[in-house]
């Protein structure tokens, strides 16, 4: 039977070979090893997630709180006014007697000039609007139409329109002017007669804070119109869009969304520490290693998406390939043995006296000594996960980023020394032996100084220091490896739009 | 499932697939690390590492074919089996197999009287023999692993040869005369 009929029947037989055992027990241990692989996985993704969310409410937020400001301040006026309308001093406690029951105390500051000026001119506009008022009562009107326009800065009109009853017994509380025309005014018109019915009803006190309510608006509109003058051209605002109510509007600088690509080198740092095996430390594996092995450098190239916020902050995802190499200088020692026939070796003389020759072999044994410089290179490809903040200073950007860089492929190929002095070459077929097959992750941290060559076109700089907190080589290997990279990169980054 | 669509499925990281593929196969695969390791204990420690590798390197794998995913798990798993005895070169309370040491008493050649054969060679003539001719490891590789060279893998391949088909003409002989 042939060699290869032997082999084959012999491979047919293992095939068929199988082993009973407890596979439920073994898959449970498998699967809770599976999930701990997914549970980082999980970490990284809950992490982008936060990164995204915190990004997005500090968006949100921030233009909430500009809405919220100038909503905010218009109040402030109006009750500014409302206390400067009532009093002479100007911070003071008044009480609104327009209410028999209830009693509405409002006090304001005092200290701003803004305000002050306010109650100059709220003083002056309050004088004149009584002195209307009481010439509108002396026409004996009982129904007194008040229309105020005003336009605001962006050309559209705002109209305030009231239809005001002339309840000259509410205003007489309020001052003694009003207080002299409702003495004035005759109480035997059919009107008048109505509004002291009106009077006489619970719906009075409302009607009372109506009044005041309104004498407020009116009384807000000269300062508005004050505050106008103040408010930059519309050159210096970003675009407004505008809400359907006025109140609600939203005043936003658009995102700019970015691309660079960049390229740079990357030098390593290594340190590899020595394992405790069978209770000695492997310093002499450690010191041939470091004999042989050194590091060289390398370099990355990539492209990177980014979306900036119109305060400066930013973040960006990208794509990156890295090659790292190391230098290993081998010394290999052959022996060569040769065993030559030589039918000459050695000869005798027969009894006639004549030369035999008998032949024999000629061991010849040869040593060299090869050197030989080769090297290790480790191949990456990397998703970058960066938030940064930004500044801009005339032409230049300066700023910063920190993140995460996800090791998405790792391979490498070369040669390594072993414990024993021997070299092995290592491929993606046998890397197990040495280096690890998966890397996980890095943090980075990097500086950016760019400068603008054109309105949508940068050209920077980035110097960057990259951690990788795990060992690069495998736990079983006999050395700890930790590798650490120091970069620059330069680039050029391009902005979408204006 | 078809060995296409769990392979698939593995690569996505599919937690039914991976189970899938471990209720099929892990029997053969706990089969050839008990080979090596001829420990029980040890060849469960075995086939767990080579499932997570093979997992994690299912993308590798250039043809969805039945035959070519169990000698490629094989593989993994010879390796792994061999790292695992250079790891643990103290551990020498090697269980003997339980399987009885005498030829069966059928009439025809069994796969326990084949590993009985192979069994009766030397550790370094096995190992070498296994890995070339039952997993189809290349010299070179084979060298790399066990830390040999190229000519003495090639050596200790024909020697165990020899003595591997000696055994197995004689149980052929064996079994002609029960016939």
């Amino acid at each position: 039977m042939s060699n290869k009929h032997i082999d084959d029947r012999l491979t047919q037989y293992i095939a068929s070979e199988s082993m009973d055992f407890d596979q439920d027990a073994m898959w449970a241990t498998l699967d809770s090893q599976l999930n701990k692989k997914r549970r980082w996985l999980f970490f990284i993704l809950l992490f982008s997630g936060l990164l995204l969310t915190s990004g997005g409410i500090y968006y949100t937020t921030s233009a909430f709180n500009n809405t919220t400001l100038s909503e905010s301040s218009e109040n402030n006026s109006a009750n500014q006014e409302f206390n400067t309308q009532q009093n002479s001093s100007p911070k003071e406690t008044i009480s609104s007697i327009a209410d028999d029951e209830k009693t509405k105390t409002i006090e304001v500051p005092t200290s701003s000039p803004l305000k002050e000026k306010s109650i100059q001119k709220a003083e002056a506009v309050s004088v004149e609007k009584t002195t209307s008022w009481h010439i509108k009562q002396q026409d004996k009107s009982p129904i007194k139409e008040i229309s105020s326009s005003q336009s605001n800065r962006y050309g559209e009109k705002q109209t305030v329109e009231l239809q005001q009853a002339s309840t000259a017994d509410i205003n007489s509380q309020h001052t003694n002017q009003n207080l002299e025309t409702t003495n004035n005014l005759p109480t035997t018109t059919p009107t008048a007669q109505n509004i002291n019915a009106v009077n006489e009803t619970p719906d009075h006190v409302a009607t009372a804070q109506a009044q005041l309510r309104l004498k407020n608006v009116l009384s807000n509109l000269p300062v508005l119109e004050n505050l106008i003058e103040h408010v930059p051209t519309e050159d210096y605002w970003p675009p407004v869009r505008f809400k359907k109510d006025w109140s609600l509007c939203e005043i936003k600088e658009p995102w700019k969304f970015m691309v660079e690509a960049y390229g740079g080198y990357a030098h390593m740092l290594v340190n590899n520490e020595p394992k405790l095996v069978n209770g000695e430390l492997t310093t002499d594996y450690l010191n041939l290693w470091e004999d042989s092995q050194s590091p060289v450098g390398g370099y990355q190239a990539g492209l990177q998406f980014i979306a900036q916020s119109p305060g400066g902050f930013e973040i960006g995802a990208g794509a990156e390939y890295q090659e790292l190499n190391e230098k290993v200088e081998s010394e290999r020692t052959i022996i060569q043995r040769i065993r030559i026939f030589d039918p000459m070796a050695y000869f005798y003389r027969d009894s006639v006296g004549n030369i035999v020759w008998v032949a024999d072999t000629v061991t010849q044994t040869v040593i060299t000594t090869e050197k030989k410089t080769t090297g290790l290179h480790h191949r990456l490809i990397n998703i970058p996960v960066r938030i940064g903040y930004m500044m801009h200073v005339n032409d230049w950007n300066l700023g910063g980023h920190v993140g995460a860089i996800f090791h998405l492929q790792y391979g490498f190929d070369g040669i390594a020394i072993r414990q024993n002095g021997t070299y092995i070459t290592l491929d993606s077929d046998n890397q197990d032996l040495v280096y690890e097959d998966k890397l996980g992750f890095s943090f980075t941290a990097d500086l950016h100084l760019g400068r603008q060559i054109n309105d949508n076109m940068e050209l920077f700089v980035r110097p960057e220091f990259r951690y990788h907190p795990e060992d690069w080589t495998v736990s079983r290997h006999l050395l700890s490896t930790k590798i650490q990279l120091a970069q620059v990169s330069g680039g050029l980054r391009y902005t979408f739009g204006k | 499932m078809a060995v296409e669509h769990i392979i698939k499925g593995c690569i996505k990281q599919n937690r039914r697939a991976q189970k899938e593929l471990f209720y099929t196969y892990s029997k053969q695969l706990m089969a050839t690390a008990m080979r090596y390791t001829k420990n029980e204990f040890a060849a469960k420690d075995v086939v767990q590492e080579s499932f997570i590798k093979i997992y994690n390197s299912m993308h590798q794998l250039k043809q969805y074919h039945e035959g070519t995913l169990i000698a490629w798990m094989k593989k993994i798993t010879a390796r792994q089996a061999l790292r695992y005895l250079e790891q643990n070169k103290s551990f020498q309370a090697r269980q003997v197999s339980k399987r009885s040491h005498s030829v069966s008493s059928t009439s025809e050649l069994q796969l326990e009287d084949v590993k009985l054969a192979l069994d009766k060679l030397p550790d370094g003539y096995r190992t070498v023999f296994q890995l070339y001719v039952i997993e189809g490891y290349s010299h070179k590789e084979i060298g790399e692993m066990l830390n040999i060279g190229t000519s003495s893998s090639r050596s200790q391949l024909t020697r165990a040869r020899t003595m591997f088909y000696e055994k197995w003409s004689e149980l052929e002989n064996y079994y002609g005369n029960v016939k």
